[in-house]
C-alpha cells in the first residue's frame, strides 16, 4: 500500500458500527444537555454594566452584547436541542443548529473561557457532519461511501491534538516537580493517594498518560488499553476536586467511540427485547396523518406547559423555543407524532434537570449578587427570596437574604431568615453569627449566647461572637466553659 | 454489514478533492489555534484555545490597579464590572484589562487613567495572601513578580497597556 493510500485509509477507514454511534450519541448529548442547563446559572454574569469582551474582536460588531435573558434562552435552547438529538432520529439541520447555537453561546464572551467548552464547540461542528445511522441509511450510495467516516477520525485527531498540546504545556519545571499539581489538588482522597506516590511522580505519569493516549486512540487493537488509561485519568481529575465542570464526563463519553464492537454487540443484544417490542408496536399501530397531528399538538402542548412550570424569568421565550423546535422537527422528519413525543420527552428531561441540579438556584443567586453590587436592595431581596424558595436548605441563600433584609432595615425578617437557614444548617458560622447579633440587639440573651457559642465552634477567634458570648455570660451569670 | 466486517472493512475508493480540502482545513484550525499561543501570542496569560488546562500559569495571580486622575486614585473595579470580569483581570488577561480600561475612559472622560498590572511568576513562592500582592512586590525579588503594565502612561491617550 502506497503512502498516499495509507494516508487516505487513516482518514477514511475508521468505520464505526451504527449501534456504537447510537450509544455514543445518547451518552454524549445527554451529558451535553445537562452541561448546557447548568450553564444557565452563569447567565446573570452576562450583560452586567453592558460590558462584554468576545473571544474575537471582530465578533463584537456582529453579535449582540449578551444579556442575562439572551444567554439563559441560549443555554436553555441548547439543552433542549441536546436532549432532542440524544433521543435519536433528528435531522442534520438539528445538529447544525445546535453547533451554531453553541458557537454563539461560547464565542460571544470571554466569560466562558472553559477549555472543555472550546472542545465542545469543535466536537459539535464535527458531530454535525458525523455519519449518523439514521441520516446516512436513506442514501444508498452513502452506505458504500467511506468518505462519510472522516469526521469520526477527525474527532479522535482533535483529541490527540488536545493531549499533545496539554503535554507541551506541562513541560515546565514547576509542573515536572509536582508543585503545580500540588497547588491545584488541595483536598480529598486523590490528594492522599498522590502524596503516597509523590507529586513529581504523579505529574510525570500524567504526561506519560497523555502522550500514550494521543497515539493509542488511533490503534484499534489497543482501544481497550486507551479506554482504561483515558477514562481512568479523567475520572481521577474528576475526583481530585478540580473545578472543571463536566469535562471528565464528556471525555468518558468520547471514549465510547473506542469501545470494541463485541462489547457494543453485547449491550445491543441485551437491549434487543425492549427494542423489538417497540418495533412491533410501531408496525402494529398505524397512525393516520390526522391522528399524528393530534398527537403532535397534544404532546407539544404538554411539553410547553411543563416548560412553563420552570421558575425562570425568560421561560416564555424558552417555551416558544420548545414549540418552534417541535414544529421544525415535525417538518424535517415528516413524522409529527414522533416529533411531538420527542419534544415532550425532551421537556421532561429539562424539567428533571431543573429539579435535580442547582442551575436555577445559582441563576437567582448570581442575579441577587449583581443587584447587591448595584446597591439595588429591593431587587436583591426578590432574587434571594427566589433562591431560598428554590432551595430552602441553602445556607448561603439564607444569609444573603438576611443581609439584604438588614440593609433594608427589616431586622425581624432578617432574624427569621437566619433561623430558617439554621434549621437545615445548625453549625453554619455566618447564620449563627448573624442570628447572635440580632438576638443580642433584641435583648434575647439565652438565644444570643447559644448562637454565639455555635458560631465560635466554627471560628473560635471571631471577635463579634466572642463579645456577644462574654456579654451574655456575664449578664446571665453562666460559665463560659459550660 | 456484519459485525466482523467492521474490523476488516477496507477503504476502496480514493479521497475526493472536496473531502481532502475539508479534512485539511479542519486540521489546520485544530493545529493553528493552540500553536498561535506559542508562536504569535504576546500575552502568556491568555491561554484560551491552547489546551493548557492545568498549566503553571493558570495558578499565577495578578493584581490590576486602575489609577484615576493626577492623584492616581485607585478605582474599585468591582463597582463598574461584574466580579467575573474582575476575576479574569486577576489572571492578567490583557485583552480583558484593555477593554476594562477603555470602558473606564468612557466613564471618566477628561481624566487620565493609568493601569498597573503585576503578576506572580512563581505562585506560592511567597507565603502571603493575594490581597498583599502590591506589598509583596516591594519585598519580593524581581523573579517573583512581573510588572506587566507599569502604569506610567495615560491609558486613555495611548490605548495600550
Amino acid at each position: 500500500m502506497s503512502a498516499k493510500n495509507t494516508y487516505e485509509e487513516f482518514w477514511l477507514g475508521l468505520r464505526v458500527s451504527d449501534e456504537k454511534l447510537k450509544l455514543f450519541r445518547f451518552a454524549f448529548f445527554f451529558v451535553f444537555a445537562l452541561d448546557a442547563w447548568l450553564q444557565i446559572g452563569n447567565a446573570p454574569r452576562y450583560g452586567f454594566g453592558d460590558f462584554n469582551v468576545s473571544h474575537f474582536p471582530f465578533l463584537d460588531g456582529i453579535l449582540p452584547t449578551p444579556s442575562r435573558v439572551f444567554m439563559s434562552v441560549v443555554f436553555g435552547a441548547q439543552s433542549l436541542l441536546g436532549l432532542r438529538i440524544a433521543l435519536g432520529g433528528a435531522r442534520r439541520a438539528t445538529y447544525v443548529a445546535l453547533a451554531l447555537l453553541f458557537a454563539v453561546g461560547y464565542f460571544i464572551s470571554q466569560l466562558n473561557s472553559y477549555q472543555h467548552h472550546y472542545l465542545l464547540a469543535l466536537a459539535l461542528a464535527l458531530l454535525a457532519a458525523f455519519p449518523w445511522p439514521d441520516l446516512c441509511s436513506r442514501d444508498a450510495e452513502a452506505e458504500e461511501n467511506a468518505e462519510r467516516f472522516w469526521p469520526t477520525r477527525m474527532l479522535l485527531v482533535a483529541l490527540s491534538v488536545m493531549y499533545l498540546f496539554a503535554v507541551v504545556a506541562k513541560l515546565d519545571s514547576e509542573w515536572l516537580d509536582g508543585s503545580t499539581m500540588q497547588r491545584q489538588i488541595t483536598d480529598g482522597w486523590i490528594r492522599d493517594l498522590i502524596v503516597d506516590i509523590g507529586w513529581g511522580t504523579a505529574a510525570k505519569l500524567t504526561i506519560v498518560a497523555e502522550l500514550l493516549l494521543a497515539g493509542l486512540i488511533h490503534v484499534r487493537k489497543l482501544w481497550p488499553l486507551a479506554i482504561a488509561i483515558g477514562v481512568g485519568m479523567h475520572m481521577t481529575f474528576e475526583f481530585s476536586g478540580l473545578r472543571i465542570g463536566l469535562f471528565s464526563y464528556f471525555m468518558a463519553t468520547l471514549y465510547l467511540l473506542l469501545l470494541p464492537e463485541s462489547w457494543v454487540s453485547a449491550v445491543h443484544k441485551a437491549l434487543s427485547l425492549p427494542r423489538s417490542g417497540i418495533k412491533k408496536l410501531r408496525e402494529r399501530v398505524r397512525i393516520s396523518r390526522s391522528v399524528g397531528i393530534g398527537i403532535f399538538a397534544t404532546t407539544t402542548t404538554l411539553g410547553a406547559l411543563l416548560t412553563q412550570s420552570i421558575f425562570l424569568d425568560s421561560i416564555n421565550m424558552l417555551t416558544w423555543c420548545v414549540i418552534l423546535f417541535a414544529v421544525a422537527d415535525a417538518a424535517l422528519t415528516r413524522n409529527p407524532a414522533s416529533a411531538g413525543i420527542k419534544a415532550l420527552v425532551a421537556c421532561i428531561g429539562l424539567w428533571a434537570f431543573v429539579h435535580t441540579t442547582d442551575g436555577l438556584r445559582t441563576y437567582y443567586h448570581f442575579w441577587g449578587h449583581n443587584d447587591r453590587r448595584n446597591n439595588d436592595t429591593a431587587s436583591a431581596i426578590v432574587h434571594y427570596e427566589n433562591v431560598v424558595g428554590i432551595d430552602p436548605t441553602y445556607a448561603s441563600g439564607h444569609s444573603r437574604l438576611a443581609a439584604s433584609y438588614l440593609r433594608a432595615g427589616r431586622k425581624q425578617d432578617a432574624l427569621r431568615q437566619y433561623e430558617a437557614g439554621l434549621l437545615h444548617n445548625p453549625k453554619n458560622f455566618k447564620l449563627n453569627r448573624g442570628a447572635a447579633q440580632l438576638y443580642n440587639q433584641f435583648g434575647q440573651g439565652p438565644e444570643a449566647l447559644a448562637a454565639a457559642k455555635r458560631a465560635l465552634e466554627a471560628r473560635p477567634r471571631d471577635q463579634v461572637s466572642n463579645q456577644i458570648r462574654q456579654h451574655w455570660e456575664q449578664s446571665l451569670g453562666t460559665n463560659a466553659q459550660n | 454489514m456484519s459485525e466482523s466486517l467492521w474490523y476488516i472493512a477496507q477503504h476502496t475508493g480514493t479521497m475526493t478533492r472536496r473531502t481532502g480540502i475539508a479534512i485539511h482545513a479542519v486540521l489546520l484550525v485544530l493545529l493553528a489555534a493552540p500553536a498561535h499561543y506559542y508562536v504569535m501570542n504576546d500575552d502568556p496569560r491568555d491561554e484560551r484555545f491552547a489546551w493548557r488546562m492545568f498549566s503553571p500559569i493558570r495558578s499565577e495571580k495578578c493584581g490590576t490597579q486602575f489609577l484615576l486622575g493626577e492623584k492616581r486614585t485607585a478605582l474599585k473595579a468591582s463597582e463598574t464590572f461584574h466580579s467575573a470580569w474582575v476575576g479574569l483581570a486577576k489572571r492578567g488577561r490583557q485583552q480583558v484589562i484593555t477593554a476594562m480600561g477603555t470602558r473606564l475612559c468612557e466613564k471618566y472622560p477628561d481624566q487620565a487613567l493609568r493601569i498597573r498590572v503585576q503578576c506572580e511568576t512563581h505562585p506560592g513562592s511567597t507565603a502571603k495572601a493575594q490581597a498583599a500582592l502590591y506589598d509583596r512586590a516591594r519585598e519580593a525579588s524581581d523573579e517573583d513578580v512581573e510588572l506587566v503594565a507599569r502604569g506610567l502612561f495615560d491609558f486613555c491617550e495611548t490605548g495600550a497597556l
